[in-house]
């Protein structure tokens, strides 16, 4: 009774917040559509306006222009005079990071500052003549439409070291993921690298994994306890998933070491993956499991392994007493699931 | 390593030597090693427009907070178990000098989660640090026990417990609380250093001590009591390595140590329950022995125009030689002498990954993946008496089975970017795993995939990807067995089960605004993402035969303007598990179907430079719903009942504000609201609920708790 009114109470914010979300989503489309027409016939009235350039036509203009090196003739102040505080494309937050220092020896600011990263200045600093488009400069982001493989070439130039050994050829090299995609540079301090925006960050793109860190059963990720990269290198690695170590077992016991072994009596699947019977990002199952016990055993272990009957209907509801469903089921006798080393642990209850 | 290894080995070099080629030079984006600087005149930078950069900064932030519970998954979230009103500080202390760089950086003295690093660093020479960290997992904190020294390694019940038969005659007002809490406290070194223009080396160094209590389970016989169990476990991880860059090439090579150290050697416990046979009045679990890890791994890269090979070695010893327990610590039983005193266990792993990338004109990407994992246990089989929960011993001997795995994948995959932001991909993926004493010798899964992705503007994006992989292998034959089944029905684990598994994937990105002038929308994205799974196991007649995810992702994110922004979220994520099972062992009459839903949603709106640049104010809210159902048919049973296995409902509110009060004061509030409500009944029982299991008590989280921060923050 007690969960059927729950449910239904449930179910009733359900539905309102279904509907505030619908609101929120749709209205604005719908809202949109009518300006769009309006603005349309309003533009058609005006002059024309320059076309923006394609990906390719501006991926060949930026190489032709770094080719060129036609730097500015007063470096960051060339820059800075219109890329200020009040600028929609403020650059000012540099300098309150190590890239902006002009004192410490391999700083782009030490180098050719701003144009160390973006380029040549070449026209972009000129008076933009009517219905022109002002000249581009590297851009960088994941709306930015400078091919990712070479944005990450500026970065890479300086960063190269032991994390970013293997970042040809992963995944999200292959995805074409630029550096400037989780990391920002004109700020004082880059959020990627604090755990709990890191974590919203990768989120943003897998979006599964957001949805599982928020589940029941997780690792301590969504309070910024633990970081995605605490398990794995986004800049790439040699195992599956881009694991920090060489395999997922392997991963996990950097921190659960004791389930490790070898062990006199190893529960195989443990010993071969972890990730047959748990699902590292989360689960709505108690301890990150795929399925509920005593079902999750059963898929494994028929009743001819055991001489007791397996779990019925009868003991799957409310006033159930069974041993075999309620609290750890299977493992309030096999405690030891994941092996034991007892010389009489052979059934992990010792 | 063994022959057939080597010879592997050596096709993969084979193979790698053929692929050499050489082709022209081609454009490879914008390093700066490559800018062309020949017409600069840098006599007038002299950024004058540049703020001045203090080379100290020092800031001290005091938080006062207050707690309206302590309840264990609060806890964990917040980082702290003190109810009520408490306080801390984070320090942050920079200092640069030209190259140097010094930074003392320290967050949440004073709570129980609490951080604080030290670091040292001069450009192109050193980098240094030493961190601390402690990290907490609160459990319930009024979980109940009969034994009065929770946490000791050997359990005692009070003096005047009277052993009954079952945990409903047990006295309740004799049950004593604990609180179930696990620490981690690590320390960490390490040490950077550039020794020349190419050449770097690094130590690291991590010691982590883990210490609280958690709970387990003992049983003798039938009966079991759950064992608040005291932790104390220590791991010390070292890793230290050099690698060299050459002009088109890296070179690696590392040593990684891991010393797992257990203090508690096993759990003792008396038996709450009436004597039964056997005559056990107490029981002895043993706990994860120590073992240690070594492995060595060189990598190498080596690139050439338009060609590229990377390649990693790793080889490493597992071992363990913990002293056994006895048999049982019941003085009626008699036991055989014990065929050795410790495993002696030892494991070799070999892993081997290569990496080959070919690509033309940008247009045309191939790419070959080999890896090969090779757990080898090299640990002695020895025949053990059958002793059962201290109670019986049996006539028969079991023998250890020191299971080895050998991982063999290769991966083939194509890329052809048709148009600039846009590509196709596909490839095949071999998977093979190959496992001794089990129950199949080998098995093969064969993926075919492929990806279609565009990027045709700049907010707009899409992609779809397919895959469908096939997996079998050599016979099934079971290792184990009681009571023989039916020869007809076929249990295949699923983990080594032929298997049909089917996948796709699709995204896509939009701005519906791009036509409007507005600058408050003109940013919008809208992304909508749409994923299926499912595993058909069609070969097994009893275990998991259908496994299937689904789910949909809808997000709208929007810059208002460069200073106010929103983000919200809904995900749905439907998970279905088919199980089937046989009570006689002569037909299949059981079916179980796990029907799981969960449903997540989230708001966040952040404005900053309000108030003249001086307010910045963030609100987050984040929604998830799970609810499991389990549908059971047991035909045989004549019952078909579908019941609600558990609901989780929980809700966070995070509001926070910063105000700049003047340039070294800086004051911030904030506002954490958390509800969760789990309905679980797996775990909500009352101790003595079952006659044979004597819990903690009521174990389902019911939270409704918030916490108020206030702080000042003084930059010197």
């Amino acid at each position: 009774m007690m969960y059927s009114v729950i449910i239904k109470r449930v179910i009733t914010m359900r539905n309102y917040f279904s509907a505030f979300l619908t609101i929120i989503l749709i209205v604005p489309l719908l809202l949109t559509q009518s300006f769009a027409v309006e603005i349309k016939n309003n533009k058609s009235k005006q002059e024309k306006i320059a076309t923006p350039l394609t990906a390719a036509q501006l991926n060949t203009l930026l190489v032709k222009k770094f080719k060129q090196g036609k730097y500015s003739k007063k470096g960051a102040d060339s820059c800075l005079k219109c890329h200020d505080s009040e600028s929609d494309h403020n650059a000012m937050g540099i300098f309150n990071n190590v890239h902006g220092r002009r004192d410490v020896n391999k700083s782009p600011f030490a180098d050719l500052q701003c144009e160390s990263c973006h380029g040549p200045m070449g026209k972009h600093g000129s008076k933009v003549r009517k219905g022109k488009l002002r000249e581009p400069m590297i851009s960088f982001g994941k709306h930015s439409l400078v091919d990712a493989d070479k944005q990450n070439s500026v970065c890479l130039s300086c960063h190269k070291d032991q994390q970013r050994m293997a970042w040809q050829g992963s995944s999200h090299q292959n995805e074409k993921i630029p550096c400037a995609s989780c990391h920002q540079l004109h700020q004082g301090q880059d959020p990627v690298l604090f755990k709990q925006q890191q974590n919203k960050l990768c989120g943003s793109c897998h979006k599964e994994q957001l949805h599982a860190i928020n589940k029941r059963s997780s690792h301590p990720l969504k309070w910024g306890q633990m970081s995605c990269s605490d398990c794995h290198n986004p800049h790439g690695s040699f195992a599956e998933h881009e694991l920090k170590r060489p395999s997922i077992n392997e991963t996990c016991y950097q921190c659960h070491a004791e389930k490790r072994g070898p062990l006199l009596w190893e529960h195989a699947p443990v010993a071969e993956d972890c990730s047959v019977c748990h699902d590292v990002h989360g689960s709505i199952n108690a301890n990150l499991l795929k399925q509920r016990t005593p079902q999750l055993c059963q898929d494994c272990h028929s009743p001819a392994d055991h001489p007791s009957t397996v779990s019925a209907g009868s003991e799957f509801v409310e006033k159930a007493q069974s041993a075999f469903t309620l609290g750890k089921n299977c493992m309030n006798c096999h405690s030891l699931i994941h092996g034991s080393n007892h010389p009489a642990g052979r059934t992990f209850q010792r | 390593m063994n022959n057939s290894t080597y010879q592997s080995l050596l096709n993969r070099i084979t193979l790698v030597t053929l692929l050499h080629f050489s082709v022209g030079a081609l454009a490879d984006g914008f390093s700066l090693k490559e800018a062309n600087t020949k017409k600069i005149k840098k006599e007038k930078w002299v950024c004058k427009y540049c703020p001045a950069i203090s080379n100290t900064t020092a800031r001290i932030t005091i938080n006062l907070n207050n707690n309206s519970g302590d309840e264990g998954r609060f806890s964990s979230a917040i980082g702290d178990n003190k109810k009520g009103i408490g306080g801390n500080v984070d320090v942050d202390v920079d200092k640069r000098e030209q190259d140097k760089h010094y930074r003392f950086l320290a967050k949440d003295l004073g709570k129980e989660n609490v951080s604080a690093t030290l670091l040292a660093s001069k450009t192109d020479s050193y980098k240094a640090s030493i961190a601390y960290e402690a990290l907490n997992y609160f459990g319930h904190t009024f979980a109940l026990t009969p034994f009065i020294n929770a946490g000791n390694s050997s359990l005692q019940l009070p003096d005047n417990w009277q052993r009954v038969a079952t945990t409903s005659e047990m006295p309740s007002d004799s049950f004593i609380h604990f609180s179930k809490q696990l620490e981690r406290e690590s320390w960490r070194l390490s040490f950077d250093k550039q020794i020349t223009q190419n050449w770097q080396g690094y130590i690291h160094f991590k010691s982590e001590n883990k210490q609280g209590i958690k709970t387990t389970s003992g049983n003798i016989l039938n009966k079991v009591v759950m064992l608040p169990n005291g932790v104390d476990q220590q791991h010390q991880q070292f890793n230290m390595g050099s690698y060299y860059t050459f002009e088109n090439a890296t070179l690696s090579v590392s040593y990684y140590k891991s010393d797992f150290n257990n203090k508690r050697s096993s759990i003792r416990w008396q038996s709450p329950y009436s004597v039964l046979f056997g005559g056990a009045e107490s029981g002895q679990l043993s706990t994860e022995p120590d073992n240690q890890f070594n492995q060595v791994s060189i990598f190498g890269h080596y690139r050439h125009n338009n060609f590229e090979l990377q390649a990693r070695f790793n080889y490493g010893q597992l071992s363990q030689k913990e002293s056994f327990l006895p048999y049982s610590i019941n003085p009626l039983l008699i036991t055989n002498t014990l065929p050795t005193n410790n495993l002696n266990g030892e494991i070799k792993t070999l892993s081997n990954h290569i990496k080959i990338r070919y690509k033309t004109e940008n247009k045309w990407r191939i790419s070959l993946d080999s890896n090969l994992d090779d757990r080898k246990n090299n640990t002695q089989s020895n025949d053990y008496q059958r002793v059962f929960t201290d109670s019986v011993v049996l006539n028969s001997v079991a023998m250890n089975r020191p299971y080895s795995f050998k991982k063999t994948q290769v991966k083939l995959q194509s890329k052809y970017r048709f148009i600039e932001g846009s590509q196709l991909a596909f490839g095949w993926k071999f998977d093979q795993r190959e496992r001794d004493f089990q129950d199949r010798n080998k098995t093969k899964n064969n993926k075919y995939w492929f990806k279609i992705s565009t990027k045709f503007a700049s907010l707009n994006s899409l992609s779809f990807e397919l895959s469908r992989a096939l997996r079998d292998g050599t016979a099934y034959n079971r290792t184990d067995q009681n009571t023989l089944i039916n020869d007809a029905l076929n249990l295949q684990k699923y983990y080594q089960a032929d298997r049909e598994r089917e996948q796709a994937r699709g995204q896509v990105s939009f701005n519906p605004f791009k036509n409007i002038n507005t600058e408050a929308l003109i940013n919008t994205e809208v992304s909508f993402q749409a994923y299926f799974s499912r595993d058909q196991y069609r070969q097994t007649d009893i275990g998991l035969i259908e496994s299937k995810r689904r789910g949909i992702d809808l997000s709208l994110t929007t810059p208002f303007n460069k200073h106010v922004s929103l983000l919200i979220y809904t995900h749905n994520q439907w998970q279905d598990n088919l199980s089937q099972g046989s009570y006689w062992f002569n037909e299949v009459d059981w079916h179980s179907d796990q029907e799981d839903k969960s449903d997540s949603a989230g708001i966040s709106l952040m404005a900053e430079k309000l108030l003249d640049g001086k307010l910045s104010v963030a609100i987050d809210y984040t929604y998830s719903y799970a609810i499991g159902n389990v549908l059971l048919n047991t035909s045989l049973l004549t019952s078909i009942t579908n019941n609600n296995e558990l609901i989780i409902n929980s809700q966070d509110i995070k509001v926070y504000a910063d105000y700049i009060y003047s340039p070294d004061i800086k004051i911030h509030f904030g506002v954490l609201y958390q509800y969760f409500d789990e309905q679980d009944w797996r775990f909500d029982y009352t101790i003595d609920r079952v006659a044979n299991v004597l819990g903690n008590g009521i174990s389902a989280y019911n939270i409704d708790d918030y916490r108020i921060t206030g702080g000042i923050a003084y930059q010197f």
